[in-house]
């Protein structure tokens, strides 16, 4: 789930994974068309049909690409989780 | 970068050889994954890392390590291809050895191995069932992605 920097809502897709599997998601696509810069992403583990939640960690990478990607400074970042 | 030790027995990381750079220029970009273990215990220690690719456990490496001390292990492309994206298990000693698992993600010019055109931290953990909120932005042509891996078997 994407909020952006008031606290709206702008995306909210669920999607499975298998297990001991890895995604990555192009956030500019999630977002195309929508007018956001700042704001939060939210993973939220969902339960299978036993009731039983998924062990998930995640990470942001941010790309600076630009038209070089040379000295691209690259930034991480991460929360704790709740 | 953080330096946090890690209490558990067990941490994960991703690895991702796929590289991110949009210059024609850097096409077939070497991306290395360069794992470092530190054994923050007063013993040597061994550690097990597992590679995963598709679900599947395609590589693993049993890791002696002495009393405060660190070893490298490198995932890149020979390893498990250059286009793999997937999960790093490592289980530690269960006695409550504290340790840290980090990895840093390198891209390296094909055409000038020597030259380094990025490197992301990424810090390792073990995964939670409860919710993971991450800050995005957007600004300066920033370009954002969210690498979820399931822990989970």
């Amino acid at each position: 789930m994407l909020t952006n920097a008031a606290g709206s809502v702008v995306y909210n897709q669920a999607f499975a994974m298998s297990a001991q599997g890895m995604t990555s998601l192009d956030v500019r696509t999630l977002l195309s068309g929508a007018s956001i810069y700042d704001g939060m992403i939210s993973v939220i583990p969902m339960a299978d049909g036993l009731g039983n939640f998924p062990n998930l960690a995640s990470d942001l990478i941010t790309y600076y690409r630009g038209t070089s990607c040379g000295i691209a400074s690259t930034s991480y970042q991460k929360s704790a989780t709740s | 970068m953080q330096f946090r030790q890690v209490g558990s027995s067990y941490t994960s990381l991703s690895y991702n050889t796929i590289h991110p750079c949009t210059n024609p220029a850097h096409s077939g970009s070497i991306v290395e994954n360069k794992l470092s273990l530190v054994n923050f215990g007063i013993s040597s220690k061994t550690f097990t890392v597992e590679v995963v690719k598709n679900g599947t456990l395609v590589y693993t490496e049993s890791l002696s390590i002495p009393a405060k001390s660190r070893r490298g292990l490198t995932i890149n492309q020979s390893r498990v291809g250059s286009t793999a994206r997937d999960v790093i298990n490592i289980f530690g000693p269960s006695d409550g050895t504290q340790f840290l698992a980090q990895m840093v993600r390198y891209g390296r010019l094909s055409t000038s191995p020597g030259t380094y055109i990025f490197a992301i931290p990424i810090v390792s953990s073990p995964g939670s069932d409860g919710e993971t909120d991450l800050l995005l932005t957007r600004r300066d042509s920033a370009y954002p992605a969210l690498e979820i891996r399931n822990l989970s078997y």
